[in-house]
């Protein structure tokens, strides 16, 4: 049997792309503005890794207006849903014994 | 990835998802401001003994939705499953309101015993939405 630590997934791994992905995995949508202060990154930080789950498939990037000023929302594909509960079971079964509990996904 | 590198990775994802469902929370005010609006022109509606009243009251209602609408159009996070709880809600309050119109208007003019009760059905929907959206949003651990 393989070890969980061969299931995680390499795109999600990373501390930043984790942090955007457990936020936006409780919400249908967020704002990039949001996110940022959540995540706790830089705009410039948080757009680079954002394009790197956009490229994967992992998270919806859409523009709209409010006002005069455009604003940027962010969401999970479901695809990228589907890849970050596998990535969070797999962490999940790393952690086994330690009494840690799954993030909710709902 | 070690286990305790397993174990903090999850609990920075458990506290970020409740970060985020916290930004969610617009939504309870959202029902419970629209649950009183509804209460507020049914009984209006029924009760009101001439027009201009009822006039009114519709035009404060349909100014509070659209501003409502504005609101939440402009909220930073829509909550998990916003979509699908929004329309049921509507469904559920346009079923309702219909329902106490048409039959009220035509059979119960004017009929407390009608208009309370059928007032506070209207309400139900977007207060049980706001029930859940606290239970569900704005959990803490």
């Amino acid at each position: 049997m393989r070890h969980p630590r061969s299931r995680l997934d390499e795109t999600i791994h990373s501390p930043v792309r984790f942090s955007v992905m457990a936020a936006l995995a409780a919400a249908d949508q967020a704002e990039f503005r949001f996110v940022r202060d959540a995540v706790e990154v830089s705009d410039s930080a948080l757009s680079k890794q954002v394009s790197v789950l956009e490229n994967a498939g992992y998270v919806k990037v859409g523009k709209f207006a409010v006002g005069r000023r455009t604003r940027t929302s962010l969401s999970l594909t479901s695809e990228g849903r589907a890849a970050f509960q596998a990535h969070v079971r797999a962490l999940r079964e790393i952690a086994e014994g330690t009494g840690a509990a799954a993030p909710d996904d709902a | 990835m070690r286990e305790d590198e397993a174990r903090r990775a999850l609990d920075r994802a458990n506290a970020l998802g409740d970060r985020v469902r916290g930004g969610g929370r617009w939504l309870a005010l959202y029902c419970a401001v629209f649950g009183v609006g509804t209460l507020s022109v049914v009984l209006t509606t029924g009760m009101a003994s001439h027009g201009p009243l009822r006039t009114a009251v519709m035009a404060v209602f349909g100014l509070m939705v659209l501003v409502l609408v504005v609101w939440a159009a402009t909220r930073p996070v829509s909550p998990r499953r916003f979509g699908w709880l929004h329309t049921a809600m509507i469904l559920g309050w346009a079923v309702l309101y219909s329902v106490a119109l048409l039959v009220g208007r035509n059979f119960f003019p004017g009929e407390p015993a009608w208009w309370v009760p059928m007032a506070v059905a209207t309400a139900l929907p977007p207060w049980a939405l706001t029930v859940y959206t606290l239970r569900t949003a704005g959990r803490q651990r």
